[in-house]
């Protein structure tokens, strides 16, 4: 005797049933491939680093013509249009090895023994020119080089223009942060040759209260510095009492007649020096 | 009476032996065809096995019937377990002779070395159910073979006694060997709708999608007897649906929540 609604339930049951094992499976691969892609991604950070640093690179490199194009019309005319010029080939030249990947040799400890030249900057624009496209390889610039100079030279050019960023990095170090260096040092040692620097910094900087504070701790340290009395009254100068520096200038010439205190006295006085 | 087309499609698929209902597939009409041509051969027993609801019972009636006009063949469609009241069947069935009393396998030796054959042609003798008979059974049938006085073609199941058959003294002896298997799906399809056709159920044979056929044979394995129990059930259900609830019905196609339901039903699924 057939049962019909019973029937019915079970058979939903064992629909269900059969459902719940496709169900299973479903939620096992889920889970299997958010676990793959969590590894992917987690294996592929430092890939993707990299392809970062290659769009950076290559955004770096869309602005190289115009770069250039300064370069090529500076001409060796001063040294910040050179330090510009020997920024770029640096870039280059990691854009080339990064595009290369680890094909080629990292060339870290030839530039740590070769010398730099400035003269190098100066006279040899070809690599530079070479160096703004991104597809020669460093042992195209190589060959390129070998043309122009002798073989010697092949091995040092390319390498050139690493070194000369040290020169670069030092030369704008000469800020606020190295002088509060100095004056740490200046704390430790209370050289007075280190207050002067200091003071003249200051000056240079047109921070004259600074410079004069400075020029004042010098003196106390050694009156007998010529320089930090002209750094004392030019600062006073400076911050509007002529008089005092006058005054000052005065006193110092009589006591130790210096030639470089009455010029500037004379400055000051003829309104030469403002 | 009305004519109800679930009611007659249903009573199709009842599991009974009968000749007229047998379905011709092309398998098994080859295999058909290769054993009435190795019964004129001189052979002494064949061998007919396979898993139950194979068709091996409708595959022996289907050839007794078509031996019948040119062989003395007689089919034992229900094993005798009793010896004497074998050899006394035998006896009425080859030689017309009754016997009342108890007759032994000694016996019946001696009548049928007595014996001579009415003609060039030997009887025929076709057990069904065979792997029923007792091991010393099947010995004296073997004995009784290599008499070439009687000839006998055996069905059995694939069991213990398909082991004993396939002995070495068994295996010289018996020329043919014929497996039956399950159907395919493709021959399921045929044998249902060929076998509702037959009862002039055409809508309801028509209902039967590829689909459908496929998950019937999921979960009969193409077995002819599972298939007739999930077939019976499955239009006795339509039949209880067209009866008090009809709107649930789809006429045009064989619905697979009433397949899985007559499968729940008949125990071919476990739910």
């Amino acid at each position: 005797m057939l049962n019909i609604n019973d029937l019915e339930i079970r058979q939903k049951n064992y629909k269900l049933k059969s459902y719940i094992r496709y169900f299973m499976i479903f939620i096992i691969l889920i889970i299997i491939s958010i676990f793959a892609v969590f590894l992917f991604n987690y294996n592929s950070v430092s890939t993707v680093d990299t392809n970062t640093n290659i769009l950076k690179n290559k955004e770096s490199s869309l602005t190289q013509d115009t770069k250039i194009k300064k370069q090529e019309t500076a001409e060796h005319s001063n040294i910040i249009k050179k330090e510009i010029t020997i920024d770029k080939p640096q870039e280059e030249v990691i854009i080339t090895k990064e595009e290369k990947l680890k094909l080629f040799p990292s060339l870290d400890f030839i530039r740590k023994i070769q010398s730099s030249t400035l003269n190098y900057y100066e006279d040899n624009t070809n690599i530079q020119k070479s160096v703004t496209k991104k597809e020669i390889s460093i042992e195209k610039k190589k060959t390129i080089i070998s043309e122009a100079s002798e073989e010697k030279k092949v091995v040092e050019k390319p390498i050139l223009p690493i070194e000369t960023k040290n020169i670069i990095n030092i030369k704008r170090k000469n800020s606020n942060d190295d002088i509060g260096h100095v004056i740490t040092r200046f704390k430790v040692n209370n050289n007075p040759a280190l207050s002067l620097f200091i003071a003249k910094k200051y000056y240079q900087l047109k921070e004259y209260e600074n410079a004069y504070n400075y020029a004042l701790i010098t003196n106390e340290i050694n009156n007998n510095i010529e320089a930090s009395w002209i750094i004392f009254a030019k600062s006073l100068v400076k911050l509007k009492k002529k008089d005092m520096a006058i005054k000052t200038l005065k006193r110092y010439i009589n006591y130790s007649h210096s030639s470089q205190a009455k010029l500037l006295l004379n400055e000051i006085l003829t309104g030469k020096f403002k | 009476m009305e004519f109800n087309i679930y009611e007659s499609s249903r009573d199709v698929f009842l599991d009974t032996v009968n000749t007229k209902d047998y379905i011709q597939l092309d398998r098994v009409s080859n295999i058909y065809q290769s054993l009435k041509d190795s019964i004129t051969k001189p052979l002494k027993m064949i061998l007919l096995y396979g898993k139950p609801g194979t068709g091996k019972s409708m595959f022996l009636t289907k050839l007794h019937d078509s031996l019948l006009s040119s062989h003395a063949a007689h089919l034992y469609s229900t094993p005798i377990l009793d010896e004497s009241e074998f050899f006394k069947t035998l006896a009425q069935d080859l030689y017309g002779m009754e016997y009342s009393g108890e007759l032994n396998f000694t016996q019946f030796m001696k009548v049928v070395n007595n014996k001579e054959l009415n003609g060039p042609v030997i009887p025929l003798i076709l057990l069904d159910e065979a792997q029923l008979y007792s091991s010393s059974m099947m010995e004296k049938i073997r004995l009784l073979s290599d008499t070439r006085k009687v000839k006998f073609i055996i069905a059995l199941h694939k069991t213990e006694k398909e082991d004993l058959i396939a002995k070495e003294h068994f295996q010289t002896r018996i020329w043919e060997s014929i497996k039956l298997e399950n159907a395919s799906t493709t021959e399921l399809m045929i044998y249902i709708q060929k076998k509702l056709m037959k009862a002039n159920c055409l809508d309801t044979a028509n209902m039967f999608s590829i689909k459908s056929i496929n998950l019937i044979h999921k979960i009969t394995d193409g077995n002819y007897r599972d298939t007739n129990k999930l077939m019976y059930t499955l239009f006795d259900i339509y039949l209880h649906y067209q009866q008090n609830n009809p709107n649930q019905i789809n006429g045009s196609q064989v619905s697979n929540k009433i397949i899985e339901m007559s499968a729940i039903h008949t125990g071919l699924i476990n739910a």
